[in-house]
């Protein structure tokens, strides 16, 4: 049975008939011609005439199925009813939270599971494997498997997530599966969200894509962020919310949003216009420190609820906290931790002193800076690798052999130490900084009193070789160019490795009007301007032991993160909160335009699937005809008699 | 056709002249050998003397010498006796100007020749050209008669081998026969047949054939046509001319080669003419190549 996928086209097969007219209006009018030679004539070319004739026919013959192959090739004409194919199959189920959306009485992923239920049951004959792209995970069936009994298992009780499903990983792991030869049916809304980063240009020859529609694309409305500034809320200080309100739909809307903070609320009437966003502010002074919550709320009503409502959560701190700790048993005068923490106090940190095993306890909750001179032993690796990625500064002075050797989270340390030098001892003049980038925010400060940097001299340090920084960014050099102050990024915190031993016995660091400069300029950069969101997307990974759930339930860490796997304002100990909201981009229920959005329902995807594209042969077949044409058309304007 | 003598190109006698080149059998005296003996100034040979013979052939001096009584012989020079047959088939009246046309004004000056040189000349055109024989005419006051009856021949089938067979076997005496035809429907064999006939009846052949220059060089530029014979033997026929040209100039080519070697058989004289020429340059090349080759 053959099917079109443009049936419309093969209406141009009526240009078949073209070379038939244009052969008829332009063919030679014979004149009548009384020749008294007319025997010879025809004795002469009585059999040549007839050939001609023939090829001339031809020639229009093979004209004519050219375009009709043409047009009949432009229709897409599939066969099927030749057997089914024993291509194995993945079927790809979205579970992120836009299928949640509700249109015509059901969610799309109660309509995507069943066509996902009836695409395994249709092709079961075929080596099948299931997966669906969840909020958290990426469930699969085990292997390919024919009868679908495992993935048809797996369809049936999988549930939708409050997250972004991963659907571009779910393809990459659906093409390991299918071994690159295969079809995948991806089960989706196609949605935005949905559908970002599937790139089928780079999917293996022998792989097809099918998307399946799930229906859905209805107009939704969402709180999209709550942002808070200052980013690190400091009790008796004024501190800003911002809620951000996305219209996802083609008509402009006012709508209504409440908005509360403690004992503060707001509701409001917000315009926002098709397809944009306005915010909602609300502004309170926290007089106290501890956990601090908002909340943002719409009415419900859109189609899609989970996101009409969002937390947010923010620490106020008493004041910029800092833990200093290390320098072993040397706490003297010429230790190199009592001029740490006067020039700290005197930048305004509360500070903090702890030692390795207290940083490795938690000792560095809810501080913005941690600074580390001499430590003694390398327990606090993991408490510091946290501590940076929950955006926090790392001020790493070198002074003993073990500062060298301190791996966070096993991360390249931001320069590579060499070793350690006296300069005194050896006989040696002590160094100066050399080179400083005074472009750069940290040595702000010296603009115009350049020489306070350069008048640190250096008696013991380690020599670090130029080129050795471990893709840091390096600050200052010392004379022989060895680094002193470099800068890395790590996370959203940031590893500051300061060459520059405190300790008088060292540097002359801590007796110059530098270091005061220096640690006001740390300050400065360690209080975030503002926070983009306070809220973490469901599914984010957070370095928490363990956290209970808005209805209480508790959520262990495994390998000591955690990942919670639905929104809400989320509690740990200590009056911790943690607010865990719907990813953004799943608001957006529009449908992406493009390529990637030729979706079909499931039957005509089934339908395309087990049918032959007959068109790539009728193409073939009419480009032999071309050919052929030319060759004999050829021959005709060029027969000799 | 209206044919008078002012149209008829007069070739020059003095350089030009019509001869046979076998003695034939004029009725009047002339400039001409012929198989006669008579008086006349060219000696033949002797024979043995008998009575009534005219004394004064009497060969004296032999008869002095030898004392054997032999008459001397003289041969007769008559005129030229020559028939000038026109083909007036329909495939001859084609062409611009029209074959019959080139045609008739070659014979007639042809005709106005003999007539100058004091010779007869008979004319056989027409349909039934055998039938239409008429009387010899003679001297240059025949002139408008010759062209009047050339002028008159009917159009009609006429098969040149036939009307040469026929001719052949109707004249009592030997003749110079002139056939003006396009010979496009001849079967050379034939042609061959009815020439080697004549010839042994002692007559002397001599062929125009003429053809226009469409005929012999198809233009390509006809294009496609639908061919049609104006005598009807062949049926009509769709032809492209570009196409068919070069076959057909290979054919017409090998037909005119093909009745040279024909005439050339039966000892007869073939000359190809192109009807766009003028008819005194034809019968003038003709002419002094028969001199020439004489």
């Amino acid at each position: 049975m053959i099917a079109f996928l443009l049936p419309a086209a093969i209406g141009l097969a009526g240009l078949a008939v073209a070379p038939v007219v244009i052969h008829w209006l332009t063919r030679q009018r014979a004149r009548p011609l009384a020749f008294p030679a007319a025997g010879l004539l025809a004795r002469a070319t009585g059999g040549l005439a007839r050939v001609k004739r023939l090829r001339e026919h031809i020639v229009l013959l093979l004209r004519v199925l050219a375009l009709a192959l043409a047009a009949l090739a432009a229709a897409g004409p599939l066969m099927s009813g030749f057997g089914t194919s024993a291509r194995p199959v993945a079927i790809v189920l979205d579970a992120s939270c836009s299928m949640r959306q509700v249109s015509d009485g059901s969610t799309a992923f109660s309509r995507g599971r069943a066509a996902a239920a009836r695409l395994a049951e249709a092709l079961s004959p075929r080596p099948l494997v299931a997966l669906v792209a969840g909020a958290t995970t990426l469930r699969s069936s085990p292997v390919l498997e024919s009868g679908a009994g495992a993935a048809k298992a797996l369809l049936a009780e999988a549930q939708p997530g409050y997250g972004d499903g991963d659907l571009a990983g779910a393809i990459a792991q659906a093409v390991r599966l299918l071994s690159g030869s295969g079809d995948i049916f991806v089960v989706s809304d196609g949605s935005r969200s949905a559908l970002s980063g599937v790139d089928t240009g780079h999917l293996p020859d022998g792989v097809r894509l099918h998307l399946v529609d799930a229906g859905g694309g209805g107009a939704n409305h969402g709180v999209v962020s709550i942002s808070v500034e200052p980013g690190v809320a400091v009790a008796g200080r004024p501190l800003l919310w911002r809620a951000r309100i996305a219209n996802y739909s083609v008509v402009d809307a006012v709508i209504p949003v409440r908005f509360a903070c403690g004992p503060a609320s707001r509701a409001v009437d917000l315009p926002v216009p098709a397809g944009g966003s306005a915010l909602v502010e609300l502004t309170i002074t926290p007089p106290d420190a501890g956990w601090l919550t908002a909340s943002v709320e719409i009415p419900a009503g859109d189609a899609l609820v989970e996101d009409d409502r969002r937390d947010a959560a923010v620490q106020v701190v008493p004041a910029l906290e800092a833990v200093v700790a290390g320098d072993g048993s040397r706490s003297d005068a010429a230790g190199a931790l009592r001029p740490l923490v006067a020039g700290l106090t005197a930048a305004g940190f509360h500070v903090r002193l702890a030692d390795g095993a207290a940083l490795a306890a938690g000792a560095s909750q809810g501080a913005t800076l941690v600074a580390t001179a001499g430590l003694a032993s390398r327990d606090a690796e993991s408490a510091l690798a946290a501590h940076m990625a929950g955006g926090g500064t790392w001020l790493h002075v070198l002074v003993s052999d073990a500062d060298a050797l301190i791996r966070p989270g096993g991360a390249i340390p931001p320069t590579e130490p060499g070793p350690r030098a006296d300069l005194a001892s050896d006989g040696r003049s002590p160094l100066l900084i050399a080179r400083a980038r005074m472009e750069h925010p940290l040595f702000e400060p010296f603009a115009g009193r350049e020489p306070l940097l350069s008048e640190i001299s250096a008696m013991r340090l380690r020599l670090t070789p130029q080129g050795a920084a471990g893709g840091a960014d390096v600050l200052a050099t010392w004379a022989d160019g060895s680094v002193a102050v470099g800068e890395r990024r790590i996370g959203t915190g940031r590893w500051l490795i300061l060459n520059i031993s405190t300790a008088g016995v060292d540097t002359t660091l801590a007796r110059s009007e530098a270091w005061p400069l220096l640690c006001g300029r740390i300050a400065a950069q360690c209080a975030a301007p503002r926070r983009e969101d306070a809220a973490t997307p469901v599914g984010s990974s957070i370095l928490l032991p363990w956290l209970h759930d808005p209805s209480g339930e508790r959520l262990d860490a495994h390998d000591g993160r955690l990942r919670p796997d639905h929104p809400g304002l989320w509690r740990g100990n200590a009056g911790r909160a943690v607010a865990v909201a719907v990813p953004a981009s799943e608001s957006d229920l529009r449908r992406i335009g493009g390529v990637n959005a030729s979706t079909r329902s499931a039957d005509d995807v089934l339908a395309e699937a087990e049918r032959r594209p007959l068109w790539p042969w009728l193409l073939a077949l009419a480009v032999v005809c071309l050919i052929a044409e030319i060759l004999v058309a050829g021959a005709v304007r060029t027969v000799k008699p | 056709m209206p044919l008078s003598a002012q149209h008829v190109p007069r070739l020059p006698a003095a350089a030009l002249e019509l001869a046979a080149r076998r003695a034939l059998e004029g009725r009047r005296g002339g400039r001409h050998r012929s198989p006669f003996h008579g008086s006349a100034v060219e000696f033949s040979d002797h024979r043995a003397y008998q009575a009534g013979d005219d004394l004064r052939h009497m060969d004296w001096r032999i008869l002095a010498r030898r004392d054997q009584m032999l008459t001397r012989r003289y041969r007769e020079e008559r005129s030229l006796p020559v028939v000038l047959l026109l083909d007036s088939s329909a495939s001859m009246d084609w062409g611009d100007p029209s074959k019959l046309q080139h045609a008739t004004i070659c014979l007639a000056a042809l005709g106005l020749l003999a007539l100058t040189q004091g010779d007869e000349v008979r004319i056989a055109a027409g349909a039934n050209a055998v039938a239409a024989i008429a009387e010899p005419l003679c001297g240059e006051g025949s002139t408008s008669e010759m062209c009047r009856r050339l002028a008159a021949a009917s159009a009609g089938p006429g098969d040149p081998a036939r009307i040469v067979s026929s001719c052949a076997a109707h004249l009592p005496r030997r003749h110079l026969l002139v056939v003006a035809s396009d010979l496009l429907d001849s079967d050379p064999a034939e042609l061959a047949r009815a020439f080697g006939a004549a010839h042994a009846r002692g007559h002397e052949c001599a062929v125009l054939q003429i053809l226009t220059r469409a005929e012999i060089d198809l233009p390509a530029a006809w294009g496609a046509c639908a061919i049609s014979d104006p005598e009807g033997r062949t049926t009509a026929f769709a032809c492209d001319a570009g196409a068919a040209k070069r076959a057909y100039d290979l054919a017409i080519r090998a037909h005119v080669d093909a009745c040279a070697r024909a005439c050339a058989a039966a000892r007869a004289d073939h000359r190809l003419a192109v009807s766009d020429e003028p008819a005194a340059a034809t019968i003038g090349r003709w002419l002094a190549t028969r001199r020439a080759r004489r």
